[in-house]
């Protein structure tokens, strides 16, 4: 079906004929080009109209395309919204050409709660204004940052020094000032209940909170434009640094991207690895952000009961790629290497330990009368109100809707596996920290079910067997290793290769490490289910080795924008026990 | 009633060494020695004690002479490194009372191990020419001749509390504020149930002396049943539980922690303390968990008593079964008084012991909860406590 025969696209097409400049389904994509001047009443009928019903608010950022050959003679930039329906499940990508000497675009906040950072980063990176937003100030990049970084014309290595820290909740300083019982207390962005480097100013009245504004933006590492300057694969170390706490999905959910704008589908081999790895790294996410959440409330034990699950986790992976948190296993195509001897053994410690440590935190947590009264009622949100925002992931399903990407949009076989999705029913603290501990247990399930299929491809190649995107084959050198009782085994080394014995794999391997992969010119947004909701990659391809575009939907950014106004009228130990059932990892926050 | 004190009635002349200012002021010394000593000892408890709780380690890489000690000596590393480390005093601070904040805590912390009975007297007797026999006594307490003991111990354990508000105002920064504002209003909310949950076994000890309480849970026989021992536990259970749940409140210790609550107000009213002035904060919290636990087992567990020696005359039971063996009275209470003191601390041990376990079980309430717990379940739980009390001893007698 092509783009112009998608039912999305004849609603929006019957009502706004004039509006739209183009239309286009790449890889499956619907993607509208529309005309700026309406840009409001085109997405309030987008959400409104039953049969459309776009309610979740998913990415919104900019595009230079000043570079892009294809684009030649058209507006330098584009602001690209990407939006979903839980209901219909489908998707719409909408873009909209801004002008470079009038980058001016209406606000769509009052459309959707949730667009107010993304619009914010785009006006940070871009310079885009977009008229109406309640706060358009710099968001990531400080406020004596000069210039617009993710500009094509900017240079990557200019620097600027910024000394000042921002002002909070300016407008409501005077006030603060006269009251006699209220006080501006700021937290962070060095404080334990921050989980990273963020930082808050909250307006309280005894320790009741009035007002809170947060300031993001110290862990911001330019991930998107370094990203431009490196080949496809070497961007995936840089993914591993958004959600650091499970890297894994990151890079699944890039590679997946690069792959879609291949249009090619790895092997079954490798799903069912990346599949494992996935789970894994959702288990010891879920993990870091339980054993937080509940050291933030006093209960430190529990910390160690999961971090042990967490640990024989890294143990596997360890022995796998090396690495324990930044595990770069992905690539393109493949995977860095194929699961290692022993890698049975080692997940099944991992998966047997994880049923004894829940258990024993459900039965010193999950009734415990203090816990329940620090996190029944906290946080609460409506899930329309948190789709509104943009949540997805756990909290979403805390909120009582049941979207999840692994089920709406199976990827890799996820549906051929028996699991189901927990969900809760008033999506406060409580029902979020029983979400992620149930979740626990149906990835322990998925990763079970793919361990047993993965056996039956014991011998077959992970990667690719396409020259245009994967390394050749190489084997691993055989070593003698010694069992401690004078018996040799042969085992491979999997840190030493053999040579190519071919002219023609060397010269292969020289350019695709050297010049990088080429995807087809062509834009993709792709997304997974990531620990914390749904983290989506837009990638643009001019058909170089190296990405014109890469934009992360970071599913926590979404969500810590709702924080401000979750805090209101709670108190401050409250703070804590929201900040951590609502994961934020600043890594992924900032990038 | 009690054994010692039938010992004495039958002496022609007692005479006591209690009013004796040096033997007060040596034992004095000796005590807030021994004290001392315990905080050190209780750090390493709760550190290898929460890694024994959390499936871990715990500190054990201080070697001596290549001896492993099982971080026995961190306690001592700890103190080294407090005394080096920088003392910081901020620039906002009110700098007289932010000094003077920590011994204000750390003093009362230390003069209400002073009517705490920690063992039987020791005893001597001497036989003159004309055959009169004059014993002397000697009390295992500082001060044991005063009467108002438990209302001294309240009294003075509460201005511990002005050590805390004084220290979290006179920094300077928010969070100790706000932490000490919190411990304003805790200390005032938890003091009224801990004195209620008290009044009832005032009620049936009929006395204010802590050495008068220990003597009246002597024997066993409770209730007709021979084994069961005359304790306080068993006479006010009710008071006992609340007793421990202030208990836990006064002290800030988990889950009642709030005024130094990390997650929220980063150390609470201690925040910008360094160095030794925040060892004195350090070890006050543990001297009154020791104090707390002392008094635990003085009101509710028999004090020094051995539960299940209860023979008739069970205070001199063990003195008249060492004096058996040919031993002067004065080796035999020895004996005996050492054998009690480690009873008496054996108890205090286990309640040492139950903060600890307490503190890496439970998450840690809001402080708006512990508010409402205090007022709305703790204090009418008292009331209802004296209530029952006064009938049943109007009615059924002691």
């Amino acid at each position: 079906m092509s783009g112009e025969d998608k039912p999305v696209f004849r609603k929006v097409k019957n009502r706004f004929a004039d509006e739209i400049l183009g239309v286009d389904d790449y890889r499956g994509d619907l993607a509208i080009t529309l005309k700026g001047g309406r840009i409001v009443d085109i997405c309030r009928f987008l959400k409104n109209e039953p049969d459309l019903d776009f309610k979740l608010f998913v990415d919104l950022c900019g595009v230079d395309r000043s570079r892009l050959p294809e684009a030649e003679g058209e507006s330098r930039f584009m602001v690209v919204y990407h939006l979903y329906s839980v209901t219909k499940k489908h998707r719409v990508r909408l873009r909209v050409p801004v002008e470079e000497d009038n980058p001016v675009l209406d606000s769509v906040t009052g459309v959707w709660l949730g667009a107010d950072w993304f619009e914010r980063e785009a006006y940070d990176m871009f310079g885009i204004k977009f008229r109406g937003h309640p706060n358009l100030r710099r968001l990531l990049c400080h406020e004596e940052f000069v210039g617009h970084p993710l500009r094509k014309d900017y240079p990557v290595r200019r620097r600027h020094d910024c000394t000042r820290p921002a002002d909070l909740l300016i407008d409501r300083q005077a006030a603060i000032a006269e009251s006699t019982d209220r006080m501006f207390i700021n937290v962070g962005p060095a404080h334990p209940a921050t989980h990273g480097a963020l930082r808050f100013g909250m307006e309280i009245e005894g320790e009741t909170i009035v007002d809170l504004e947060t300031e993001i933006g110290y862990l911001h590492r330019c991930m998107e434009k370094l990203s431009e300057t490196v080949t496809w694969n070497k961007v995936i170390p840089y993914t591993d640094r958004l959600a650091y706490i499970s890297s894994g999905l990151n890079e699944v959910g890039y590679c997946m991207a690069v792959e879609k704008l291949w249009g090619v589908e790895v092997n079954r081999k490798c799903q069912l690895q990346r599949i494992i790895v996935s789970e894994l790294s959702r288990i010891i996410d879920h993990i870091v952000v339980l054993a937080a959440a509940l050291v933030d409330l006093g209960a430190l034990t529990n910390y160690w009961y999961l971090f042990r699950i967490r640990e024989d986790v890294y143990e596997f992976l360890e022995a796998a790629y090396g690495g324990r948190m930044m595990i770069n296993c992905c690539r393109v195509g493949g995977m860095y290497r194929d699961f290692p001897d022993g890698w049975e053994k080692k997940i099944n410690i991992a998966m047997r330990n994880i049923e004894e440590f829940v258990g024993d935190v459900h039965g010193l947590i999950t009734n415990n009368r203090i816990f329940i009264d620090r996190t029944r009622d906290i946080g609460c949100i409506s899930g329309e109100e948190a789709l509104d925002w943009g949540w997805t992931g756990p909290c979403l399903r805390a909120a009582g809707v049941a979207y999840d990407i692994r089920k709406d949009k199976p990827y890799y076989g996820y549906d051929q596996f028996e699991w189901q999705v927990p969900v809760g029913t008033k999506g406060d603290c409580y029902d979020r920290y029983l979400v992620r501990m149930e979740e626990m247990i149906q990835s322990k399930r998925i990763v079970e079910q793919a361990l047993i299929e993965l056996r039956e491809y014991e011998n077959e190649p992970v990667n690719l067997d396409d020259r245009r995107i994967c390394l050749p084959p190489r084997d691993q050198i055989e070593v003698d290793q010694s069992d401690g009782e004078g018996k040799k085994t042969r085992v491979k080394d999997p840190m030493r290769n053999q040579p190519y014995d071919k002219i023609e794999d060397l010269i292969t391997h020289f350019r695709l490490v050297s010049e990088g992969t080429k995807p087809p010119p062509g834009e993709v947004y792709s997304y997974i289910e990531g620990a914390s909701g749904e983290v989506g990659f837009y990638a643009i391809s001019d058909g170089t080795g190296y990405p014109y575009r890469v934009h992360v939907r970071p599913p926590c950014y979404a969500i810590f924008q709702a924080f401000g106004k979750l805090m209101r009228g709670h108190m401050i130990p409250d703070i804590a026990a929201v900040l951590a059932s609502i994961n934020i990892e600043a890594g992924e926050l900032d990038r | 009633m009690h054994g010692i004190f039938t010992l004495l009635a039958t002496s022609t002349h007692v005479e006591s060494l209690d009013g004796d200012w040096l033997w007060a002021l040596i034992k004095a010394i000796a005590f807030v020695g021994i004290f001392l000593t315990i905080v050190p000892v209780m750090t390493w408890v709760e550190r290898r004690g929460s890694a024994f709780i959390q499936d871990r380690v715990g500190p054990n890489r201080i070697t001596v002479f290549g001896i492993k000690n099982a971080g026995l000596l961190f306690p001592m590393a700890d103190g080294l490194k407090f005394l080096f480390k920088e003392d910081f005093l901020p620039e906002k601070a009110e700098k007289i009372l932010y000094t003077l904040a920590p011994m204000m805590i750390m003093i009362p912390a230390f003069i209400v191990y002073a009517v705490v009975p920690f063992s039987s007297p020791i005893m001597h007797e001497s036989v003159a020419d004309d055959g009169a026999i004059t014993r002397y006594i000697f009390s295992i307490q500082i001060a044991p001749n005063l009467g108002v003991g438990l209302l001294f111990v309240f009294a003075i354990a509460s201005l511990g509390t002005y050590g805390i508000i004084v220290g979290g105002w006179s920094g300077g920064s928010k969070y100790s504020f706000l932490g000490s504002m919190r411990a304003c209003a805790q200390m005032i909310s938890y003091e009224i149930p801990l004195t209620l949950s008290v009044i009832g076994i005032l009620m049936v000890y009929q006395t204010l002396s802590l050495q008068g309480m220990v003597a009246h849970q002597t024997g066993g026989g409770l209730l007709g049943i021979s084994w069961l021992p005359h304790w306080g536990i068993f006479v006010q259970p009710l008071g006992f539980i609340l007793f421990l749940v202030c208990a836990f409140a006064e002290t800030n210790r988990a889950p009642f922690d709030v005024v130094e609550s990390d997650s929220e107000l980063v150390a609470g009213f201690h925040t910008d303390y360094s160095g030794f002035k925040f060892a004195l904060f350090f070890m006050a919290e543990y001297a009154s968990m020791v104090t707390m636990s002392a008094l635990i087992v003085i009101l509710f567990f028999g004090g020094w008593h051995i539960p299940i020696i209860t023979p008739e005359n069970p205070g001199s039971y063990l003195i008249d079964w060492f004096r058996g063996f040919d031993m002067s009275l004065l080796w035999a209470s020895i004996l005996t008084t050492v054998i009690h003191f480690a009873v008496f601390m054996a108890k205090t041990g286990f309640f040492l012991w139950l903060f600890i376990w307490v503190r890496w079980t439970l998450p840690r309430f809001r402080y708006d909860q512990l508010q409402a717990l205090g007022w709305k379940v703790l204090l009418p739980l008292g009331l209802v406590n004296v209530a029952i009390t006064a009938l049943l001893l109007l009615f059924y007698g002691m």
